[in-house]
């Protein structure tokens, strides 16, 4: 992450509509150039705290300062601030070269200009061959990739995408990620997904709303407590004695076992934490006799989302059964990342 | 996928000329008509028997109208109903040819049609307002802007 | 990128979409077939005159031409009516009369008076979905981050506008021309100088509704409620005005919540209160169009 001064800035923020609390007092500081995740169930307030950035929404209460201070949506922020709405659609009687032209000319650019940087930003999302196309014939996919070429139109500063590879097939879900992080060199780009497994490798900090509210912010390490999340295929089942024996280990948060499926949460907290923890599973693993068939890292940003956002208690149930006791004495237990409690992560993040 | 990306303009575009392919249509029809009855009258005037009809062709004759002139004009409003008939499928399949051409020889057909009818035939056989303005002054106008100005890029050779 | 330029982008980028989507196409045609049949309304009893009274041609026409005007102005019987504009009540009406009647080509006279009745309904077709279109469908959140609200509302303003004048100015340059050419009952030059003339005050009036448009497309998240809002704001205008006023005389003036009180000013022998008209109908504009843009920038869109 590149340093740069105060990109966005939010003061208790709240917003209603109607009866319904939206976003409830958040707080969230951001002022280094990067990726950020923002992740949250359906519900949670994601897309109205992207509305608000943007200004498309009027500021009900608390305060949001975009790129140095200004007010969302004020002058200034004209063609700095790139936004891929969620449920926006282009028009249907007009090309998508077209509308995209008049979307650059109300930057200042026009002519040769305009349309030599319209196509890279279709051709960089897949779209070349679709020029002349009204957006009446684009698929749900195409159309997120449309949005995603209008944002990226200019050297926007800041730029909010609104689960850019939601519908997207691997191939152009992977092109975007790809994008995304090229972007990030030059502004900060928000992106919400649900896809978690996606984020854990993209983006560089995330956020976590739940009912309105950010229950945790920071580096993935902040938010996942630095629990690691590893997934083995063994070559046997292992017994219930030798699973004991591994959540005995000091680095094993908890263990859930799916026939020679292994789950393994490791607190890589401290210095060389992922090494020592591996370390300690993998010695533990030869000892009894069951050596890894296969490992990869699996989702750990997912393990802390269902966690933060209480739905592990349904998505996860075994796992928790097993990591009980060790829960108990963990620092990030749920009881601890409750609003109320002011949760370590968050205050890390508003420190920054 | 959605069926077509075509603008909702030229649907439009396409509803129209199938209005105005029928309004030129039957006062064609009714011109080939009138260009028989017209001889027959010239032939034997007796043989009119309908008082309304009689005065009818009586007034066309008066104005030095000839049978081969009405005929003439109704056929040439059928052939212009005919284009604006191919210009609809043309407009609607976004053709260069039935559409942008079709368009625009159906207009000028119109145009060149209810001029020569205000040329040809006497005042009471016109009623140039309304309706019927609309289509001889300025709706191949409109026709001709929109195939070549707005929809332009739409209709082009593929 | 200043703000004046964007305000140009948005109005031909208005203009273009609006035609290309269909909704000018339908525009247009309307307010034209509508406007060539009130004209069609005008010229009809003067055409079949003509047909059965060919020998006074000139004088008939003239003549059928007073009538029409002074029983499209106070209907009633002719010969009562000639002996009302008489007396002191009716000087006003007998003023315009020969005014609108006498000095300038009569069908055009009546058929602006009668497009001036039907044009403000007619012009909400094209400025309805101004704004409520973009917003219904969230379209609009493409363009807020590289534009202000208040150049997106003046641009599309601007472009509504320029599509109502020009269907305007096609719809009286056809009735001109149709009377020049097939009912040459006055002089080319009188009707060219009377036509511009109109032309000019249907221009004006064009403002403060195509703004009232715009303001109801702010209000109302739907094109289709705001066509309804805007048309229904004009109609129960008047009706309210003149029926309250029967129980309250000062209820009358909500007449001049719109231009109903004072456009036909807009025809006027006086050019001081031609004037005064036209700055009436501009500041209208104006209103709508602040309550509009303080509208919009304080949307949630």
């Amino acid at each position: 992450m590149i340093d740069s001064p105060s990109l966005l800035k939010i003061e208790q923020l709240s917003h209603r509509f109607g009866d319904k609390v939206a976003i409830d007092r958040i707080d969230w500081n951001l002022d280094q150039l990067g990726v950020v995740g923002l992740v949250g169930p359906n519900g949670a307030g994601k897309t109205t705290l992207f509305s608000l950035i943007a200004g498309f929404l009027r500021v009900q209460g608390g305060k949001i300062e975009v790129l140095g201070g200004a007010a969302p949506g004020s002058r200034s922020l004209v063609s700095r601030v790139a936004v891929m709405p969620q449920d926006a659609i282009f028009a249907r009687d007009v090309s998508i070269v077209d509308q995209m032209l008049f979307l650059r000319s109300l930057d200042g650019v026009t002519g040769t200009t305009a349309r030599q940087e319209v196509v890279a930003a279709l051709e960089s999302v897949g779209l070349a061959d679709q020029l002349d196309r009204g957006a009446a014939v684009l698929s749900h996919g195409m159309g997120k990739r449309l949005g995603v070429a209008q944002a990226i139109l200019g050297s926007p500063e800041l730029i909010l995408l609104d689960e850019p590879t939601a519908g997207l097939d691997p191939a152009n879900a992977k092109q975007v990620r790809q994008l995304i992080r090229n972007l990030a060199r030059t502004a900060l780009v928000i992106v919400s997904s649900h896809n978690l497994l996606e984020l854990q490798d993209l983006v560089d900090e995330v956020a976590v709303l739940v009912d309105g509210k950010m229950v945790a912010s920071g580096t993935i390490d902040e938010v996942t407590g630095s629990a690691r999340r590893i997934e083995l295929r063994l070559g046997r089942e292992i017994l219930p004695g030798e699973l004991q024996q591994i959540l005995d280990e000091e680095r094993v948060r908890a263990v859930h076992q799916d026939g020679v499926q292994l789950t393994v949460d490791l607190d890589a907290s401290a210095k060389r934490g992922l090494d020592e923890a591996l370390g300690q599973l993998l010695h533990r693993l030869l000892k009894l006799g069951v050596p890894p068939h296969q490992f990869r890292e699996g989702a750990s940003l997912e393990e802390a989302y269902l966690r933060l956002t209480g739905e592990s208690e349904q998505a996860a149930a075994p796992l928790d059964d097993l990591a009980e006791d060790d829960l108990a004495e963990d620092d990030l237990a749920e009881d601890d990342l409750d609003e109320s409690d002011a949760p370590a992560a968050a205050e890390t993040s508003d420190d920054r | 996928m959605a069926i077509s990306d075509r603008p909702g303009g030229l649907t439009a575009l396409a509803a129209l000329n199938g209005f105005f392919a029928i309004s030129c249509a039957f006062p064609g029809l009714q011109r080939i008509l009138s260009s028989y009855r017209l001889r027959a009258h010239l032939d034997d005037p007796e043989a009119t028997a309908d008082r309304w009809s009689r005065r009818n062709l009586e007034s066309l004759i008066e104005a030095d109208v000839d049978p081969q002139q009405m005929e003439l004009l109704g056929i040439l409003g059928l052939v212009v109903a005919l284009l604006l008939a191919v210009s609809v499928w043309g407009l609607l399949k976004r053709n260069h040819w039935a559409g942008k051409w079709g368009s625009t020889l159906a207009a000028v057909g119109m145009a060149s049609v209810s001029w020569l009818a205000v040329q040809v035939l006497p005042l009471d056989q016109l009623r140039g307002v309304g309706m019927d303005l609309v289509r001889q002054m300025f709706y191949p106008l409109f026709l001709l802007i929109m195939v070549h100005g707005i929809f332009r890029k739409d209709l082009r050779l593929r | 990128m200043t703000g004046r330029w964007q305000i140009l982008l948005h109005a031909r980028n208005f203009l273009s979409h609006s035609l290309r989507s269909g909704s000018g196409v339908a525009f247009i045609v309307l307010t034209v077939m509508v406007g060539l049949g009130c004209a069609s309304l005008v010229f009809f009893p003067i055409e079949s005159e003509i047909i059965t009274a060919k020998e006074y041609k000139e004088n008939a026409a003239q003549g059928v031409g007073t009538i029409l005007a002074v029983v499209t102005l106070q209907p009633g019987k002719f010969s009562t009516l000639i002996e009302q504009i008489e007396t002191e009540e009716l000087v006003e009406l007998a003023m315009w009369g020969r005014y609108l009647v006498l000095d300038h080509p009569v069908l055009l006279s009546l058929t602006v008076l009668l497009l001036g009745l039907l044009l403000p309904v007619l012009l909400q077709l094209g400025s309805f979905a101004c704004i409520a279109g973009d917003v219904q469908h969230h379209s609009i959140r493409y363009l807020l981050p590289r534009t202000t609200r208040t150049s997106l509302l003046l641009g599309r303003l601007l472009g509504a506008l320029i599509l109502s004048w020009t269907v305007i100015t096609c719809l009286q340059g056809a009735i001109v021309m149709y009377l020049g050419i097939v009912l040459p009952l006055d002089g080319w030059g009188a009707l060219i100088a009377w036509g511009l003339q109109t032309l000019a005050a249907l221009v004006v009036l064009a403002v403060p509704y195509v703004a009232l448009g715009v303001l109801c497309s702010t209000i109302f998240r739907s094109p289709m409620v705001a066509l309804m809002g805007s048309v229904g704001f004009i109609l129960t205008v008047p009706l309210i005005a003149f029926s309250s006023r029967e129980a309250w005389e000062p209820l009358g003036n909500l007449l001049y919540l719109l231009p109903w009180g004072y456009a036909h000013h807009l025809l006027s022998p006086d050019g001081t209160v031609v004037v005064k008209t036209v700055l009436y109908c501009l500041g209208h504009g104006l209103i709508f169009t602040v309550i509009a843009v303080l509208r919009l920038r304080r949307a949630d869109l």
